[in-house]
Order: structure tokens, then sequence, then C-alpha cells
């Protein structure tokens, strides 16, 4: 969003109109504003009414500049609104904003109930809709909703996320479920179609996103052939984006995504060049270290990867600082230094308890606690 | 797969440090931004939007 959205100058006439505060969640000072938010995912956008601070609009993931457009327009709506009847839109985004997903999701179908096609809040509330659900665990609904979203418009973005949202939520239904199978094929035939297609905007994230699902529904088709071939294709989609970047910082926001193809396709050694340009680029980043340490564990190379863990480790803070500390403990494994990974660990739990309320986990507690447990105790 | 979902595992991005979303920079982009973002400064943010009576717009993201 920072590389590509926030710089565009399609952007200008809507600095007026809201004050931007930007908050980087894994800072220490920051804890108190993100418990306040209920952040529980990046990115997320939130409009604010300025009255007394609540939450009007919250957008989970990523956004082109026109939806942003939107979300903008309908978060002004909606504060614009407080204080008067509010209609079932209003409420669904204030239940939304609360993480009341299935009972936001019922608001947003009578929002969309007798709206025409043209509706310009459409995809924004139809993929609002279709995040509550599937959050919800309301798997059928969801492909319900998203089947009727095609087949009111089967071109474009909207389409593409419609038929995305559409195959997870249709591959989360029970194998025996009646619709199953017609769904799965359905939405799997429409995103393939839809995913390649460039004649329409969507972003990069956006699209990325449905070649993760097409491959998960390969993998749940136990077609590890068709799998590996769609894992190409994301490759090589990642790859032509990132040639097409302007500047470092666009190019490297593709390094998680192209890690995690190259991961899946077993050709780890693919990121370590990639990885090393975004090195040089931002030298106080410890992301492209973390990931030249993952992809060297992958690649069973301990010593490099340790290195590369000393140099993301030295830069870390925050609560992304356990995984990389995890990441550390398997690198230690991989060595047979069972000691060095112990302690890692408890440096770890150490460092979970010790964050502020707002980035503290007891999940991510107890889960390292479990790890560090079975690793038996310290030898002296 | 190890690989997330597209949907739900958003919501355990804090949780588990999974996410389907693209990483930023730690390093402020070169291209300069648009809008004119307050930086990590709520109180100063809601001072602001009391004053100009308009909204807050907030992006909360990670620098991974």
């Amino acid at each position: 969003m920072r590389a590509f959205v926030f710089t565009d100058r399609a952007l200008e006439r809507q600095a007026g109109r809201f004050v931007w505060l930007s908050i980087n969640g894994e800072k220490r000072e920051n804890a108190a504003v993100t418990k306040r938010l209920g952040l529980n995912a990046y990115p997320t956008f939130y409009v604010l009414d300025p009255g007394d601070g609540s939450v009007a609009l919250r957008w989970v993931g990523g956004a082109t500049t026109p939806q942003l457009v939107h979300i903008l327009d309908d978060g002004a709506s909606t504060v614009a609104r407080r204080g008067h009847a509010r209609d079932a839109l209003a409420r669904a985004d204030s239940l939304y904003a609360a993480s009341s997903y299935a009972e936001a999701a019922k608001e947003y179908e009578a929002a969309l109930a007798g709206k025409p096609a043209s509706w310009p809040s459409r995809r924004r509330v139809t993929e609002s809709l279709l995040f509550a659900l599937s959050t919800a665990g309301e798997y059928e609904r969801c492909a319900q909703h998203a089947a009727e979203a095609l087949a009111m418009n089967g071109r474009g973005a909207a389409a593409l996320t419609a038929a995305a949202n559409g195959l997870d939520c249709a591959l989360s239904l029970p194998p025996e479920h009646a619709r199953r199978k017609e769904w799965v094929d359905a939405f799997e035939a429409k995103s393939r179609a839809l995913v390649a297609d460039t004649t329409f905007t969507v972003s990069a994230d956006d699209r990325s996103g449905v070649y993760i699902t097409l491959a998960d529904a390969r993998e749940k088709a136990g077609d590890d052939a068709g799998r590996k071939k769609v894992l190409g294709e994301w490759a090589s989609f990642l790859e032509g984006a990132a040639a097409r970047a302007k500047t470092p910082e666009q190019r490297s926001v593709f390094d998680p995504h192209r890690l995690s193809a190259y991961l899946e396709l077993e050709q780890p050694e693919r990121a370590i060049p990639m990885l090393e340009a975004t090195a040089r680029d931002f030298p106080d980043d410890y992301n492209p270290y973390q990931r030249l340490a993952t992809a060297y564990k992958a690649m069973k190379r301990w010593p490099d990867a340790l290195a590369a863990s000393d140099s993301a480790v030295a830069r870390a803070y925050g609560p992304r600082k356990l995984l990389i500390l995890q990441t550390r403990t398997d690198i230690y494994l991989g060595m047979a230094d069972s000691t060095a990974a112990r302690r890692t660990l408890d440096e770890a739990v150490s460092l979970a308890e010790g964050l502020p309320e707002g980035q503290r986990s007891d999940r991510t507690i107890a889960s390292l606690r479990k790890r560090r447990e079975g690793l038996g105790a310290s030898s002296r | 797969m190890s690989l997330p979902s597209r949907l739900s595992p958003l919501l355990l991005a804090l949780a588990c440090g999974a996410s389907t979303a693209f990483a930023i920079p730690a390093t402020k982009p070169a291209q300069p931004m648009v809008v004119p973002f307050i930086d990590d400064d709520y109180a100063r943010a809601v001072a602001e939007a009391r004053a100009r009576k308009v909204p807050i717009f907030v992006e909360a993201w990670a620098p991974w």
C-alpha cells in the first residue's frame, strides 16, 4: 500500500477530507492504540468518528487506489450519518468494526437486498460480507453469496475476488455437502480464467492471493502436478510484478510471497538473489535477513542460516521478533545444538511475556512454552 | 501445504506471524506520500480531527 497506493497522485484530492494517521503496530508505544482498535491483522484500515474516536468502518487487507477511495467515501458517509437513524449498511460496518461477524453479515445482507448491480458500494460491501461469513464459519452462505455476485457480474476485479472468496469458502465445506463439488468446480474455473486476465486492474496482493487459493484447491483435489503448475504460475506472476517495479520499495513488497512460492516449489535457492538485493537496499530492515535465514534453513545451509538470523535478531523489535527467534530455534535444532535451541526459546518466552497489552498473546505464550517443554530441561 | 488461505489467516497475523499481505519495507518509501500522514501519534490525530471536524483515516501496518 505504501509503495503503490499512498504514493498515487490520484489520492491528492482526498488529502483534506481526513486526518491521516499511520500506526506501526509493532511499536511498543502503539500497543494501547492497537488494543483500542482491536487490531488483529495487517494491514487494516479504519475510519474513525472524530467525536468519540469510535470505529465507523474497518477494512482488512490491501486495496487498489479506486477501492481505497470507495472505503474513504463509505467511511466518511457513515460518520456523517452518526446521530441519525442508521441504515443497515451503517449498522453492518459498526458490527464488522467490532468483529461481530455473524451479526455484521446479516446487516450486510440487508444492505445488499434490492440494490441495483451498479450500486457503487456493492463490491466493498460484498467483500466485507464474504469475509464476515468466512470468518464466522458460515461457508455455505459465503459460497451462495459469491455465486450470486458472480451471476450479477462475471467480469473484472469484483468477479475475481468473488470467485476466489467463494472458492475458499467452498473448499471449507464438509466433503459430503451436496453442493461442494459444484461450487468448487465453478469457482475454481472462474478464478483460473480471471487470475491471468490482465485487462482489468486488481491489486497484486489480491491476485497473488488467488494463486494461493488455486494451489490449495489442487492440493485438496489430490492433484500434486496441478498444484505445482499453479505454484509455478504464481512464482512467474510475482517475478513479473517485481520486474515491473519502479523502485526498490515496490520490488521488495513481493519478497514474502515470492519466498513462499519458492519454498512450496522446494526451490528455496531462487529466493537468495532477491533477498540479498533487498538487504543491500534496506540495510536496517530485519525482513530480508529473516527471509534469508528461512531460505538457507530450507536449503540446510546452517551456518549461512545462522549468520542471517544473527542479522535479523540484531535489527528486530516487537512481536515479530518471536517468529525470528523460532526460526533461529529451528536452525539450532538443524545444527543438532539443542542447548542453544533451548536458550533461544527461553529468550522467546521471556520476550513474549514482556510484551505490552495489545501486543501480548496468551496463545503465543502457551505455544512457545509448550515447544520449550518439548525440548526438555536445560543441561548444566 | 503451509500456505495460508486467503481470508481467515489475516486474522491470525498477530498471533502466529503469518500473513497473506505483502510486506512493507522498514524504511520509508523514496516516493513521497500524497496524503499527510501523522506517524504513531493517536492523540495528535484526534485533536486535529476534532478541530477540523473531519474523520480520521488510520493505516495500521507492520514492517513485515
